[in-house]
Formats: structure tokens, C-alpha cells, sequence
């Protein structure tokens, strides 16, 4: 399905609120973002209700809090991104590195793994019904402001369960394979 | 020899020495001898301290000041008010929540004077009628329990107040509820007097062994506890000023299309009676006196009004297709009017349960009758002395002796002519759903303003199928307007709007509150469970229910009979099953009893987990069984989203209806744990193929997801919300 900055912040929210109902049944759960920026942003709330009698979503204002509201149910959160350190020698904004480097903190915080790779350009959010991947970094901008394109490949029978299978082993070897762990030294840049 | 004795002996020896010694001056041996006295005294302490718990020290050191600081604390809250505001405090938001001002203003500029044994305490009309209602015991003035005054109550089962208290010469309102009305008198003075420290209980009435109750049952059991008390409160709109009003958004809509302010309501409070509840013998018991006459007052406030839509032809539907609920429904209402027929004849309310078993045992209400049956075997000119043997054979599971045989001749003589017609089912229907709406609505009001739920209160206009939810002191707190605040906006979201709206810079809000009270409409997950448990092959597998369940098999070898029993008579037969103790045919032993009541009550017309609010439900927490009904809401839930729910549709069949309608409930059930499994699968791959896609005037959105068990055919369902935003 095709994918714009219309409705890709409403099929993350499902993502992980799906992720979220798999991980309250004792089933495998988790999501791998994929994107070199990421800041916390605010959830618009009316794509945040949800109502159930089996799960809670509640107090849940910003990405951050869905995210760890996935760990604290049990689903496992893989965070692939670029060290703030290594965006010290870029042109980026010195307060969009510190803002990179709180959201890192906070996710590792929230029980998030979280690795990088310094010649990440690559965006996408995998968990285990589906994949989006396109333009949107893990940001208000990539996800609201800009003008974003890609793709959503749910894991269901058919043409896109392939598309979401490749997509899930790339995701998984970039993660594994192709990356390094968190360091206090990352997070120097918050000082 | 200890230490000390070595020194003592040397110290006698020193002594003797210096005695015989002609060189040293007597008063150089006197002080010798002082000084020998008091090593001696410093020794037998030591010793003492030696042989001290040092355990046992530190923890009376550690009560001592605990002690000392909660009597700094009381005197540093000393004219503050309320006195829970320094705990309440750290539990709260931050800013921009509205705060209920109950906590910063002292409300009420009503007050009642309270004559505690000669000396005129002044308090607030509210608190005195919420806390210091006659029959009550308080320690609010010092150290030992003060009683407000009652007089002897139970013969009748009411207490006459006009000529203990001081009340108003004319009546403050007038309230009609059911058939009777009252005419409510404002209380000018309580009186009130200090218990005596040694006091007990009659096991059988609950009366209490003072100089102002007191009984003839010769069943006294001697207390150390008071027992708890709550009164009993009707509510009546007296005047209202009306402001603005918003529409709730789908799908609450369907059932409460508008919501609005009511800056300025009077509303007549009256305490008709009051529950009191002591554990005696083990277990706990319930008992409502009732006052003669009901004593109130008239509260100026705010609130807001929610206007109901209960279709007539859902009602008419629901009682055709449901057996069980015309049956339930034909119950409650002979218990409301057995309550009704018990306090006009001054029969007391503590025979209730006792009096209305033994009616349904002998009306066979066990099984699914209908009203004409009913009616056939009330009109038996046996029924009368078939309820009277019932009543002795179940006597034996009850501490109290036995309803005085006049007065439940007459009681039930007046049951024989009751009529029960599908116009009075409609509208006792429509009377509980809308009464069941409005604890829903109260409970949800409170959450929503971070409100306590004494904080608010309610009052249900049957007639206009109106719920009013007002704050519940005079000059209102804050709680309804701030209730009124978080209703939702329009529903709806694009980018465009979303980036020049303010909401992206607003702080956070906590859960709407339409939103909160259409999760209270969902199916009551303890409810499910506890069927699942007894009558289901299907284990859900959310980890809620699985908690409970593993709870309920703990039971499984200590009420081994009991699930057995219950399980043979069904799941329909679950509400008269938990009245009284008519179905328990198997054992006489009062443990093996309370087994069964304990399983008997599982949630199917409300539980404290959903919809059950005990003593802030207006009939009273002894009646409010008989008032509610979560399956009658979960029906009319199910009936106004009727057309939206589709049951395993295809996405394109999906799709169209969420054009359409804006919403759609995607339905499937499953009858053992592989097709479980597979539904869950197959219901997710259809919410996948679906979400985020266009349909209507925007993209579709995964909003919703519940459970339930179906009664008749002990499926699970599962339920998926999908909106259009």
C-alpha cells in the first residue's frame, strides 16, 4: 500500500498498538525502527483512542510513550539509528542533536535496544503484522511536515507477505550485523 | 560473679579497709560511702539495660515517634480543609488540570448544628447529611465515638426522628420515589452523644446496645469495632439554568447524542434511611433502617445533563429474544416492590433477602418464566404458606431469627396482587438501563476530572430519559465542568489541520470523557472470565483474563461442590441463584453456603469492576442488585451498533461500511482454542489489509478491541473497532 506523510502516523500507531495486543497474549512482539533522526514527537489524540477491555492505551501523548508502552507489555524494541557523536561533525542543528540524543536516552531508559551505524540513510518500522518503509525519519517533520513517500507491506498471505519477509531479514541483519551498540560516549552530546 | 558484683566487693573491701584506716578523716569515708552507694545503683541499671530487648526498645522507640508525628500532623491540618488534601496533593498532575476546588474552598453555606451531650458543634448541611446522619458514629470529636442519635428502630425497621432531633416546623421539598412521597424536613439540630466505652451489637437486627437503639432479640455480641454506616440518599432536580452544549461523537453518540452544561442546578438532597454493616459471627451483614420523616436540604450547584437515546423498539426486542433477561427483569422488580411493601408495613429491611428467596424458590424463577407464570402461581391460593415453609427451610442460613409471621402474612398478601404487564417490564427495564447508564456516567466523570467519587453525584429524570451528573456541594467544585471540557472533539484528522491547530502545542489531556464511559459499555473482562471459567471450553488468551483465571481455579478444590452445583444449573440461572440461599439443596453446612453465594455472584448484571458502585448508588448498595444491569447495557450496545457490526466480513465489505458509516465493528467468534487461534489470525490480517487505507473523507483507523463471551452459545467473540479519521 502506498504510503505518504497523510497516513503513515496512523499505521505506526496501529503497528504498535497490534504489537502491543500480540505482546498482553504472550506472543512474539516487537518492531525495529530504522532512521538515521529521530526525536520524540507528539501523538495527534485522535490517533491515539483506543478502546478495550483487554488492553490499556492510555496516557500515552507522545511516540515515546507507545514505544514504551510495547516494552512494558512485554514486545521487544530494536532502535537502529546514527550516534549523536557522529553528527556532531555534520551541519545539523546543535539543538536537533541534543533532542536526538534525549529521545535515545529516554527509549534505552525504556528498556529499548538501541545500536548504530554511521552511514545510515535507510528508513523504515518493521514489527511482526507489517512493514513501512520510505522517506519518514523517526521525527515530527518525517512524519507530519515533509513531503514523504513509501510503502506499508502488512504480513498477510499474498504478494506482500514476500515484500515484508525480505524486509524483516534486512531490518534483522542491519540491526545484528551491521551495527554497534549504545555507548555513554553517544550520549555525551546532552551535556 | 558478674562484673558488677566484682566491683561491689571490691568497693566493700576498699571501704573497710578506709574505716579501719585511723589516718583518713570521717568525711573523706562518708563521701566514700556516697559514692559507693550510687556506683551501686548505676551497676543494678546497668544490669538492667543489659537484660533490655533491644528489638523490643527500638520498635516502642520507632511507635513512639510515629506517633508523635501524627499527632504534628493533625496539629499542623488543624483548620485546614479537607484534612486528606496533604496525601491527595502528591498524587495529582501537574497544571492545567482544573483541580476540584472541594480541596482548596470550603463549600456549603448551609449548616447544621450538632448537640454532642450538651456541647453545639457547627458543621457544613453536606457533610453533616453525608457523615453525621442519626445512627452514625464518628470520631470526629476526640477520642472516643460520638452517635447520632436514632432512637429504637426495630420493630419497624424505621426510626422516628422529629421527636429526638430538631427539624424544620415546614418541609424543606417534597420527593416522590416509586409510589410513595415523602415530605423532606431540613434537620436545624442533630443530637448526638459520646458512646460508652463498652457497648455490643444484636447479631440479628444489627441494633446497637446503647441507651438510645437497642433490641429485643436477646442476640448480643459484644464489639470492640463500630460498624460502618452510609445513608441512603435520593436526589431531586429542583431548578436548572441551562449553557452550552456539545455532541459526542460516534459511536457513543448512538446512545447519548448530547451532553450539556448546567451552570446553575438546585437539587433537593434528601436521607431517606441508612445502610449499617458489621461482620458478626464471620461473616458480613447488611442492614437499612429507614427515617421517618426523610431529613435534607436544598444544594445550589453545577452539572451537566446527558440526554439519552434508548430505543423503544431495542427494549421490546430485547425482552422477546431473551428469556433470561424478561426473567431477571420480572425478579428485580418483585424485589423492588418487596422492599417497597416490607417498609410500608414496617417490616425490616434485613428480611429482604430471606423473604424475596423464598419467593423466587416458590415462583420458580430459577427457570426462564415468563410474567404470566408468575402471575399464575402468585395468584395460588398455597403461595403464601409455600413462601412461609420456604422461609423456615432456608431460616437456618440466616443469624436472624425469623420476620414476624403477621407481618410477612400481610407483606406477601399485598405481593399477591401485584401485576406484572410487558408495559411495566419495558419500563422497569428502561428504569435500569438508564439507572446503569448513569453509573457509568458518574464513574466516568470522576475519572476524566480526576475527581473522588464523592466529589460528584447523580440523578436520573426516568421520564425524559435524562442522566444528570452534578458536583455534590453547594457552589459546585469543578468536577462536572471539567468532565464537560474533556468531551471530545470532532473525531477527524489530516495532516493540513493538524500542523495550524493548537492541539500540537497544548499540553497533554488525560482520557476524554466519552471515551472513558464507552469503555465502561464494554463487555466486563471479570464477567468474562468468570464465565470462560465455569461454562466455557475456550481459554481466552490476553493476559487479563488468564490472571483471573488461574484466581478462579485456586477455587477449584475448595468449592469443588459448589462449581459443580452451579455448573448443573446453568448460566442463565446465575442472578436467582445469588439471592438469598433457595438454591443450596445439597448441604446444610453454613460454610459449604457461603461457598455457593460467593460463586453464585459472578458479574452478569454488574460487578464493583464495572457498573457496581455500592453505597453511591442512589437505591443504596442492600438494593442496587436489583437496579442495574450490565448485560441490559451490553445489549443495547450491541443492538445501536447492530448495523456497523459485520461478522468476519470481507475488507471490501468492510471498507464499504466504514464509507458509509464512518465506523465498523468487525465481529468473530470461536468455539475451542484452535479456531480461536485461527480467528485471532484471520481478524488480524483483515485489520491489516484495511488500516491506513482511504475510505470516506479519510484513512482508516484501527480504534478498538474487546472480548466477550457469548451466554447462549459460550463462544468467545472478538470485537474490532475500525474508524474512518
Amino acid at each position: 500500500m502506498h504510503v505518504t506523510q497523510k497516513n503513515v502516523s496512523m499505521i505506526d500507531v496501529d503497528l504498535l498498538v497490534s504489537e502491543c495486543i500480540r505482546a498482553n497474549r504472550g506472543e512474539s512482539a516487537f518492531a525495529y525502527f530504522i532512521s538515521p533522526f529521530i526525536a520524540d514527537f507528539r501523538i495527534p489524540s485522535a490517533l491515539i483512542r483506543f478502546a478495550s477491555n483487554i488492553i490499556n492505551i492510555s496516557d500515552v501523548e507522545r511516540i515515546s510513550d507507545l514505544i514504551g508502552l510495547l516494552t512494558h507489555y512485554g514486545g521487544k524494541v530494536y532502535i537502529l539509528s546514527r550516534s549523536p557523536t557522529d553528527l556532531l561533525d555534520t551541519t545539523i542543528s546543535r539543538s536537533f542533536i541534543k533532542r536526538q540524543t534525549r529521545t535515545l536516552l529516554q527509549l534505552s531508559q525504556r528498556k529499548c535496544e538501541i545500536r548504530f551505524n554511521s552511514k545510515l540513510h535507510a528508513k523504515a518500522t518493521v514489527t511482526s503484522q507489517g512493514a513501512v518503509s520510505g522517506s519518514f525519519n523517526l521525527t515530527e517533520s518525517g512524519r507530519f511536515f515533509n513531503l514523504e513517500e513509501g510503502h506499508f507491506f502488512p504480513n498477510v498471505e499474498g504478494n506482500s507477505k514476500n515484500q515484508y519477509l525480505e524486509k524483516l531479514a534486512w531490518a534483522k541483519d542491519l540491526f545484528e550485523n551491521q551495527s554497534r551498540p549504545l555507548t555513554q560516549e553517544d550520549l555525551k552530546s546532552n551535556t | 560473679m558478674s562484673e558488677a558484683e566484682q566491683l561491689k566487693q571490691i568497693l566493700n573491701e576498699l571501704l573497710q579497709k578506709v574505716r579501719l584506716d585511723r589516718s583518713v578523716p570521717t568525711s573523706v569515708f562518708g563521701e566514700l560511702a556516697m559514692i559507693r552507694s550510687k556506683l551501686e545503683a548505676t551497676l543494678v541499671q546497668l544490669e538492667k539495660a543489659r537484660q533490655m530487648d533491644i528489638d523490643e526498645t527500638k520498635a516502642k522507640f520507632e511507635d513512639a515517634r510515629r506517633l508523635q508525628g501524627i499527632l504534628e500532623e493533625i496539629k499542623r491540618s488543624e483548620g485546614k480543609y479537607p484534612s486528606y488534601i496533604d496525601d491527595f496533593i502528591q498524587s495529582i498532575a501537574e497544571p492545567p488540570y482544573i483541580m476540584p476546588k472541594t480541596l482548596y474552598e470550603p463549600q456549603g453555606a448551609q449548616q447544621i448544628s450538632i448537640d454532642v451531650g450538651g456541647e453545639i458543634k457547627t458543621e457544613k448541611a453536606e457533610l453533616a447529611l453525608a457523615l453525621l446522619f442519626p445512627g452514625s458514629t464518628t470520631y470526629r470529636y476526640g477520642m472516643f465515638p460520638v452517635k447520632v442519635s436514632l432512637g429504637r428502630w426495630y420493630q419497624s425497621g424505621r426510626a422516628h426522628l422529629s421527636s429526638i432531633h430538631v427539624l424544620s416546623s415546614e418541609p424543606e421539598f417534597q420527593l416522590v420515589d416509586g409510589q410513595r412521597t415523602y415530605n423532606v424536613y431540613k434537620p436545624l439540630m442533630l443530637r448526638a452523644f459520646r458512646l460508652r466505652r463498652h457497648w455490643a451489637i444484636c447479631t440479628s437486627c444489627l441494633s446497637l446496645f446503647d441507651e438510645d437503639e437497642t433490641c429485643a432479640h436477646r442476640a448480643i455480641q459484644p464489639r470492640v469495632k463500630l460498624p460502618s454506616s452510609y445513608p441512603i440518599i435520593r436526589k431531586l432536580e429542583l431548578s436548572r439554568e441551562v449553557a452550552t452544549s456539545k455532541d459526542l461523537q460516534k459511536p457513543m453518540s448512538l446512545i447519548i447524542p448530547k451532553v450539556t452544561r448546567l451552570p446553575q442546578l438546585q437539587v433537593g438532597l434528601a436521607v431517606i434511611g441508612f445502610e449499617r454493616t458489621a461482620t458478626v459471627k464471620g461473616a458480613s451483614r447488611t442492614i437499612m433502617v429507614d427515617y421517618d420523616p426523610p431529613i435534607g436540604i436544598k444544594l445550589m450547584t453545577s452539572g451537566l445533563s446527558f440526554q439519552t437515546h434508548i430505543p423503544e423498539e431495542f427494549l421490546k426486542e430485547i425482552l422477546q429474544s431473551s428469556l433470561m433477561l424478561r426473567r431477571d427483569i420480572i425478579i428485580q422488580l418483585l424485589a423492588c416492590r418487596l422492599a417497597d411493601v416490607m417498609s410500608e408495613i414496617g417490616l425490616p429491611s434485613y428480611h429482604h433477602e430471606l423473604m424475596l428467596s423464598s419467593i423466587v424458590s416458590v415462583l420458580n424463577l430459577n427457570a426462564l418464566v415468563n410474567e404470566q407464570a408468575v402471575m399464575q402461581r402468585l395468584r395460588n391460593n398455597d403461595f403464601i404458606t409455600q413462601v412461609i415453609a420456604a422461609i423456615h427451610n432456608e431460616l437456618d442460613f440466616y443469624e436472624s431469627g425469623g420476620p414476624d409471621p403477621t407481618l410477612v402474612q400481610n407483606a406477601l398478601l399485598t405481593m399477591q396482587s401485584l401485576d406484572i404487564t410487558d408495559d411495566e417490564l419495558i419500563s422497569k427495564l428502561r428504569e435500569t438501563i438508564l439507572h446503569s447508564l448513569a453509573h457509568v456516567l458518574l464513574l466516568s466523570a470522576a475519572i476524566t476530572s480526576g475527581s473522588q467519587l464523592d466529589d460528584l453525584d447523580y440523578l436520573v429524570k426516568e421520564d425524559d430519559g435524562e442522566i444528570v451528573i452534578f458536583d455534590s456541594v453547594s457552589g459546585g467544585n469543578g468536577s462536572s465542568e471539567t468532565a464537560f471540557e474533556f468531551l471530545s472533539e470532532a473525531g477527524t484528522f489530516s495532516v493540513e489541520e493538524y500542523l495550524q491547530s493548537e492541539e500540537r502545542e497544548e499540553t497533554y489531556k488525560p482520557r476524554n470523557l466519552d471515551e472513558t464511559a464507552f469503555e465502561f459499555l464494554l463487555p466486563c473482562l471479570n464477567s468474562v472470565a468468570d464465565k470462560v471459567f465455569l461454562f466455557s471450553k475456550v481459554e481466552p488468551i490476553e493476559n487479563e483474563i488468564k490472571r483471573k483465571l488461574g484466581e478462579l481455579k485456586d477455587k477449584e478444590t475448595t468449592h469443588q461442590n459448589v462449581i459443580r452445583r452451579i455448573r448443573e444449573y446453568g448460566l442463565t440461572t446465575i442472578f436467582p441463584l445469588s439471592i438469598g440461599y433457595h438454591s443450596m439443596d445439597y448441604s446444610r453446612e453454613h460454610q459449604e453456603a457461603d461457598r455457593f453465594k460467593e460463586m453464585a455472584t459472578i458479574c452478569i448484571h454488574g460487578c464493583p469492576e464495572c457498573i457496581s458502585i455500592g453505597r453511591k448508588c442512589q437505591h443504596g448498595s442492600f438494593h442496587e442488585k436489583y437496579n442495574i444491569s450490565k448485560f441490559a447495557l451490553d445489549r443495547l450496545v450491541n443492538f445501536v451498533l447492530k448495523h456497523v457490526t459485520l461478522n468476519m466480513p470481507s475488507s471490501d465489505q468492510a471498507l464499504k461500511t466504514l464509507g458509509e458509516h464512518g465506523f465498523a465493528i468487525l465481529k468473530g467468534s470461536c468455539v475451542d482454542e484452535h479456531t480461536c487461534e485461527e480467528l485471532v489470525r484471520n481478524m488480524n490480517a483483515l485489520i491489516l489489509q484495511i488500516v491506513g487505507k482511504e475510505a470516506g473523507n479519510g484513512y482508516v483507523k484501527f480504534s478498538g478491541h474487546w472480548v466477550n463471551m457469548n451466554l447462549t452459545s459460550g463462544e468467545i467473540e472478538y470485537y474490532y473497532l475500525l474508524k474512518v479519521i
